[in-house]
Order: C-alpha cells, then structure tokens, then sequence
C-alpha cells in the first residue's frame, strides 16, 4: 500500500521529479525488445502519432500527462496514439482526504432515516397517576408511561425524519473529481478509447475484452452524452459490473466502486474543459462584469 | 435603436433576470405611471442575426480571467509575468486563477496573529522552506517558524514577512 502511495507521488503534476516519458516515434519504441511485444507491428500506431490534443491554460511549470489512446473494436487492445492529458486535472497531488470527504458525502446527502422511538405522549395510556402520591411507601410517578417504566417511552430516543443532507463546498467537490482521476491514472485504471463502438452485441465479447486486457473485475464505461451505442448496450445489460455512464454522471463513488475506468475521447475532452473551466473560474460577481451601469 | 443601445437593453436584462429582483424603493403606488395599453408602446422585434447577437455577447460577463497578453514585459500597474528561468528552481510558486502571485498576509486576533502564507508550491517545498528562512534571517535577524504541508503545496510563516517573501520571489521570477 505504501508503494501505491509513493507511486501517487511521483506522478505528481510538477516536472522536476517525474522521469521524461519519450514522446519519441516509433522506431525507438519498436527499438526496445520488450515494448514491442506489446505493441504488435501491424498496428494503426504509425498513421495517427500525430494526435494532438489542444490543452488550456497550462501553467508554465507543468508538463502533460500521458495516455494511450486505445481501441475497442478488437479484443485485443491496440494502442493507436499516445495523448497529452491536462496536469491539473489528470496529474493534481492524491488528496485521500479529500477522496474521503467527497465519497462520505455521496454516501450521507439522500440518507434519511425514519426510525423512531414513541415517546411518552405517543404510548397508549399513560394518563392516569398509577397509585396516591403519598402514603403507599412507593416512590411518587404521575404516568405509567414515563422513560423510569419499564415499556415506557423513550425519552431521547430516534425521531423521525431526520436528514443527512449537506452540500460539500463547490471546490471541493471539483478537487475530488480530479484527485480521484488523476489517482486513476496513477494507478494504471484509465483508459481512453476511441468510442464504445463495439463489433457485435454479445455479451461473451466485452467480457473476453475485459478479460484479455486485465482489466478490473468492474469496468465503468463514460461516454459524453447519455445515449450510447446499441451494440454495448446490450452486451454489458445483464453484467452488474460492467457499467455505462454519461460525462454529467461522473462522480468520486463511482469511479472508486469500479476497478477501471474506461473514457472516450469525447468525454475526456468534456470532463477536462469543464474541471479546469471551474477550477480557473471567478465566482464573484463583482469581478464579472466588465461593464456596470451606474444604476447597479 | 442603435445595435449596441440594442445590444446592452438585452444584456443588462439577461444579467437583472439572472441576478435577484430588487424591491422598488422609495415608489408609491400613486406616485407610479400609469402603465398605458399594450398598443401604444413599440413591438418588440426577436433577432437571431449573429451580427447583432455579437454586440449581446461581447457584454457579457466572462467565466475565466484571461491570461494577460504580457507575457515577458511589466505592464504599467506593476504586474510581472512569470520569468521562464524561474522554471530551473527545484520547486516552483503557482499563480492564483486571476494570475496574481500566491503571497499572502493573514492577520488574526486584532492584529496579534500574523502569519505569511504562500500557496501552491510545486517541486522540493523542503528546499523552498530551507532557502526562506535562510532569507528571513538575514533580513530581519531572527528565525521565523515555518509549517511546510506538503499535501496542499503550501508554507506558512509565523509573522508578517511579506515583504521578505515578495522581494525573494520577485528575484526568482515565479
């Protein structure tokens, strides 16, 4: 466990310990014996190497993250580009703090509970004086019912309903987003993929996919928008743990209940300008305005 | 009606609608105007002419602050884009979202607690820890505390240094 963490670390946005990935072409990877293996020569690496994605507002001090850009339409997976991936988003410091806030907050915000224990009031009887106040030697009580009786009520007891709702401050919410994909990456469960195009609608194909890949038992799908392609819907019904998701729905649980996290370009480009949209954001309103009217 | 009288009637409604309706104030029911019927006053016209809209867009208010086009000269107010050789220091000090540098001065308990705060640091923050207080000796004679959390990127210096912060990172250009 300490290793992953260490490994958290080292990932980390700043450029100065993080080892220079070779942003190299294709004969140094097909160079080294090893790397070869993984990527077979008949594969499209060598007609989009170019794939450029446009990242804004790079802070001068940080470098790109790395990512293959994968495919779907074959079990096994084909690397077809290598893509830049914004720092502050996909490399920010591994907050499990802030992981915990966001995760305890998605779990307690629609609890509520509606247990409760009858008072005194609530108890059938209970309003008679049970024996004279004076005389008998017993200790003096006005109601069967008080908490002091047995199957009396409960004093304070649950009462319901009682809500756990709370909102989790806005940035914090955006810094578990990106905690939680830059974590992803760390730990090797992101993929990108083209799109969730697949060639048949049977479901032994995603699993012999996911299988081959040695992806995480659960696999979490994200497309941008929230219609997706027929063929993957229907493979991945009955599977509990293979699920689809749009880029609206992305959120700290989720990506933490499933093992990997596969994105499609689309969403990758949608969850990147919006997190670092709001991470760059002014929210007071005086600032906004360029112009105001004397009247405001 | 000019386009851009046009342009800033609807911008500034679409900015009143989306900001809480004031209540009228010193207005008296018989002090108003009569509002006259419908027909005396002028038809409204609905454009979508993308040349007109430009004028509504160009007032509205913008999300981000945009970087400033500076980016190797002081501008006139005193703002000092990052020195690129400030990116060879073995830690670096971000920028906040309005591109101003991360210094800041906090002063609590009606001005007993002062306490020097510089926020995301990047890179060797020990480093940057080490060499500020070597600074702050020599400026000011004395040792300072400093709480490194290296969670957050951030330094916080017991006492109002500000100045010895800012002049040190004026010099190294962040």
């Amino acid at each position: 466990m300490m290793q992953n963490i260490s490994k958290l670390f080292r990932n980390c946005g700043h450029r100065f310990l993080l080892p220079k990935f070779p942003m190299s072409t294709l004969e140094s990877i097909e160079s080294n014996p090893l790397d070869s293996e993984l990527v077979p020569p008949s594969s499209s690496l060598a007609k989009s190497l170019n794939f450029k994605r446009k990242l804004e507002s790079m802070p001068p001090n940080m470098e790109p993250k790395q990512a293959w850009l994968e495919n779907l339409n074959t079990t096994d997976e084909e690397k077809i580009s290598i893509l830049e991936l914004h720092p502050q988003v996909f490399g920010s410091m591994p907050r499990i703090d802030v992981i915990h806030k966001n995760v305890r907050w998605q779990t307690f915000y629609g609890r509520m509970d509606l247990h409760q224990a009858a008072s005194r009031a609530e108890l059938p009887g209970g309003g008679r004086k049970p024996w004279p106040q004076k005389g008998l030697g017993r200790a003096r009580h006005g109601s069967n019912r008080s908490p002091l009786f047995y199957n009396g009520g409960k004093s304070h007891g649950p009462r319901a309903p009682k809500s756990y709702f709370y909102m989790l401050p806005y940035d914090l919410r955006i810094l578990g987003l990106t905690t939680t994909l830059s974590v992803k990456l760390a730990q090797d469960d992101l993929h990108i993929v083209e799109s969730l195009d697949i060639p048949t609608d049977d479901q032994q194909y995603i699993e012999e996919l996911v299988q081959t890949r040695m992806w995480g038992p659960s696999v979490l799908f994200v497309d941008e928008q929230d219609v997706m392609p027929e063929n993957i819907t229907k493979a991945t019904e009955n599977i509990g743990h293979f699920n689809l998701m749009p880029a609206y729905g992305l959120n700290v649980f989720s990506m933490l209940k499933h093992d990997t996290l596969v994105l499609t370009l689309a969403a990758l480009n949608r969850i990147e300008h919006q997190l670092l949209l709001n991470i760059h954001r002014n929210k007071n309103g005086k600032h906004q305005f360029r112009y105001m009217p004397s009247h405001h | 009606m000019s386009l851009q009288v046009l342009g800033r009637t609807l911008a500034y409604a679409a900015r009143r609608s989306a900001l809480s309706v004031q209540p009228a104030r010193n207005a008296s029911y018989l002090g108003s105007t009569v509002v006259d019927p419908l027909k005396k006053y002028p038809d409204v016209e609905v454009s979508r002419d993308p040349a007109e809209w430009r004028f509504v867009e160009r007032l509205l208010p913008m999300k981000t602050v945009p970087a400033p086009r500076s980016t190797t000269e002081t501008l006139p107010s005193g703002w000092r884009p990052t020195n690129p050789k400030s990116l060879n220091e073995p830690y670096f000090i971000g920028r906040s979202r309005n591109h101003q540098p991360s210094v800041y001065l906090k002063i609590k308990e009606r001005g007993f607690q002062k306490f020097t705060i510089v926020k995301f640091i990047t890179g060797d923050i020990w480093r940057l820890k080490e060499d500020l207080s070597k600074r702050i000796e020599e400026r000011l004679g004395l040792k300072h505390g400093i709480h490194v959390n290296e969670m957050y990127g951030k330094l916080v210096i017991t006492g109002d240094v500000y100045n010895v912060v800012m002049e040190f990172y004026d010099e190294k250009g962040f």
